[in-house]
């Protein structure tokens, strides 16, 4: 993983008629597949789910299996979203370690 | 029977009565029993594309107006990328599967109304195989689409 260790990066921008929401979480999802030089299997840790609400209300929620690549990125398209509406976005994984951001789209 | 039914009744009031003398406190306690909610959906377990086909109940989904932009061939498995979209009216959720991956469900989606039924994400593949899509309608229909991706090097446990 590198250094930056910022869990979410947002980015939420206006277009015609809908709001572009981008959203990297950056997180090594570990399948638990795995095995190390030494054959011990790699333990599973990965995001399992995820949550993005607008203006307070929660308008996606996502279910993750290790099958999604290494620092999970997903883009959607959210109708009607005007300029300073909230994002909030959080993530917890099979550790029960959790993060979360917002940002206002713009 | 009758005396453990109304003690649990007896239980149930002494909580709420405990919840409301907390105060601001209430609402912590009230969200707990919505997070026990958020379970997980058993398909995730399953290692095989069928048993997962059945856990989500999409066995026999016909072919719908799904996209899945993707590359034909992929060089690296470790990171496939790509695009759904559903043109089906009313899809309120979006099942992501590849059917030879050692665990075949990848995502599984619930979109309110004003989202639109798309998204982009990136992917592993262990290997060659169909990349399947499953969308739900609000009334429970159930669609499906696969598209075939080549895989040079498989994306390694995926």
């Amino acid at each position: 993983m590198s250094e930056n260790t910022a869990p979410i990066r947002l980015r939420a921008r206006l277009a015609e008629g809908y709001g572009e929401l981008r959203m990297l979480f950056i997180h090594p999802m570990e399948s638990g597949l795995r095995k190390d030089a030494e054959g011990r299997t790699i333990p599973a840790h990965h995001i399992t789910l995820m949550n993005v609400a607008v203006n307070g209300r929660r308008v996606i929620r996502g279910e993750l299996g290790p099958g999604i690549a290494a620092n999970p990125l997903f883009a959607f398209q959210i109708e009607g979203a005007k300029a300073a509406d909230l994002v909030e976005v959080s993530w917890e994984d099979n550790l029960g370690q959790r993060a979360a951001a917002n940002t206002r789209f713009a | 029977m009758k005396p453990l039914a109304s003690s649990r009744r007896r239980f149930a009031r002494r909580l709420a009565a405990a919840a409301l003398s907390l105060g601001p406190l209430a609402p912590l306690l009230a969200a707990r029993p919505a997070r026990a909610a958020e379970a997980r959906l058993r398909a995730f377990e399953a290692r095989k594309l069928g048993d997962a086909l059945a856990a989500l109940d999409a066995a026999n989904a016909p072919t719908g107006a799904l996209r899945i932009e993707t590359l034909d061939i992929a060089e690296n498995g470790a990171l496939v990328p790509l695009t759904v979209t559903s043109e089906i009216p009313a899809t309120r959720t979006l099942q992501l599967l590849v059917d030879h991956n050692p665990i075949p469900l990848l995502l599984s989606l619930e979109l309110t109304a004003e989202v639109r039924p798309r998204f982009e994400t990136r992917i592993r593949m262990a290997e060659s195989s169909a990349i399947r899509v499953l969308a739900r309608t609000g009334a429970g229909a159930c669609y499906t689409a696969t598209r075939k991706v080549g895989v040079t090097v498989g994306g390694c446990g995926s």
